[in-house]
């Protein structure tokens, strides 16, 4: 099995998160319930997995980062944050519905910026040009269809600049862009545990530049005679009994991927994605690559003769995981001018070799036939 | 021997604190509060022996809200710490 779906979860990990996620479950309780050995050990892990995180974003205060459950959890809990029902958001072309749906729930003002795929001065003469009386912005930091790499740094600086505090989704970023939490000067960073940073599902991560809302309310383990949630982060944000054996597991996913380097880890799957495209040449499909270095790891397709959904069942059968549809991101479909079709998605992982890449490629080019 | 408990009201910021003190080389170490010093019910403490001004000023240096400060003596008794 080639396993080419890295952007949907990662499957290969790290030989430690399996194995840390196995020792949480045999002897850790409940972080902040209790002052007995297992609850401390719990404890202490989260704690050890929130300065990784810190770390790895360049932030100096771990207790502003959150553990949630997934990206779209960190993302609503940003948006219910900032929004306020009728609010005139701008975001960028290549959104998923993560971030989509909860704007149109709270039945903002979506003002779209950037439509050009493969293009950051678009993308940012877009932002410049609408990002003056929004309440706040929402951007990826790559797009999860076509790997675009959007000019968020920039974004950021035009978002200080105008005042306007920006919700970074960088889901498909966390753990291949080096991004600095403070430089950017975001209100928030929301991602995946289970994808870039390698750790299991069921994690995520919400970074805090600043105040937070919470969505859930429950028990936090602290100031329990208080009806209202802590006022602190991160005791506001999570109610409830921690992941903790997911969040073992991402310590050790944000360890690997802190010591192999992120830089590293972007420059093998940009090789890898652009051997892929080598591969690929001549054969019936159209390819989504730019040549510049504003592409990620990830590679969409299709043909003009047989659906992606098709396609990606024969491969299936022989043993190729891709992704196909529309990824949940109908926005950046219709910015590509895919809606129609949807694409087909191939995404690599840090491991992956070049011979794997020779073969699931042959597989394609026989099924394109 | 004295010992101080520093009070906080979550668990994450006495880590933090914690951990501070530890690279500063006063040996900490993280207990949950005595219900009664938690007037709010539910809080943590670090506890240390020495050093407690500079104790005190790295944490404002560092931003890491923290509650009352306690001494706990020989006897077990806690008293509010005179600074």
């Amino acid at each position: 099995m080639i396993y080419l779906d890295h952007a949907a979860t990662s499957l290969e990990k790290p030989q430690t998160v399996p194995a840390a996620v196995v020792r949480a479950m045999r002897s850790m309780a409940s972080p902040g319930r209790g002052g007995h050995a297992p609850a401390m050990l719990a404890a202490e892990t989260v704690y050890r997995c929130r300065e990784e995180a810190a770390a790895l974003f360049h932030m100096q205060r771990p207790e502003n980062v959150v553990f949630t459950m997934n990206a779209t959890h960190a993302l609503n809990l940003a948006i219910h944050s900032l929004g306020q029902p009728h609010d005139r958001v701008l975001i960028s072309g290549f959104e998923h519905n993560s971030v989509t749906r909860p704007l149109h729930a709270l039945e903002a003002e979506i003002l779209v910026a950037g439509r050009r795929l493969f293009d950051p001065e678009d993308t940012l003469a877009d932002f410049r040009r609408l990002l003056p009386g929004v309440k706040f912005a929402v951007c990826t930091a790559v797009s999860n269809v076509f790997g675009y790499i959007l000019p968020v740094r920039e974004i950021a600086a035009l978002c200080r600049r105008e005042g306007v505090p920006l919700i970074l989704d960088v889901s498909q970023a966390a753990g291949v862009l080096d991004l600095n939490m403070e430089e950017l000067g975001a209100a928030f960073l929301c991602m995946p545990g289970h994808k870039g940073l390698l750790g299991p599902q069921g994690t995520g991560l919400l970074l805090c530049g600043g105040d937070a809302a919470p969505l859930l309310f429950g028990g936090s383990g602290s100031e329990s005679r208080e009806q209202a949630m802590p006022q602190e982060l991160p005791d506001r944000l999570e109610a409830g009994t921690h992941n903790v054996c997911g969040i073992a597991g991402l310590l050790e996913g944000i360890r690997y991927v802190r010591r192999r380097g992120p830089d590293s880890i972007l420059r093998h799957e940009r090789e890898s994605i652009r051997y892929c495209a080598e591969l690929l040449r001549g054969a019936p499909c159209e390819l989504f690559t730019c040549d510049a270095s504003s592409q990620s790891g990830v590679l969409s397709l299709r043909s003009p003769d047989i659906d992606c959904e098709t396609l990606a069942r024969r491969l299936s059968d022989r043993g190729v995981c891709v992704r196909s549809g529309l990824h949940c991101a109908p926005l950046a479909h219709e910015s590509a001018g895919t809606l129609d079709t949807g694409t087909l998605r191939l995404s690599v992982s840090p491991f992956l070799r070049r011979e794997q890449l020779e073969a699931a490629c042959s597989t394609l080019r026989s099924c394109l036939k | 021997m004295t010992q101080f408990w520093i009070l906080f009201r979550s668990l994450t910021h006495a880590q933090r604190a914690a951990g501070l003190l530890e690279r500063r080389g006063i040996t900490a170490t993280i207990a949950r509060a005595p219900q009664g010093l938690s007037p709010k019910g539910c809080g943590y403490a670090v506890l240390f022996r020495k050093r407690i001004n500079e104790a005190l000023r790295l944490l404002e240096e560092n931003k890491i809200p923290f509650g009352q400060v306690f001494e706990r003596r020989e006897s077990g008794e806690f008293r509010e710490a005179r600074l």
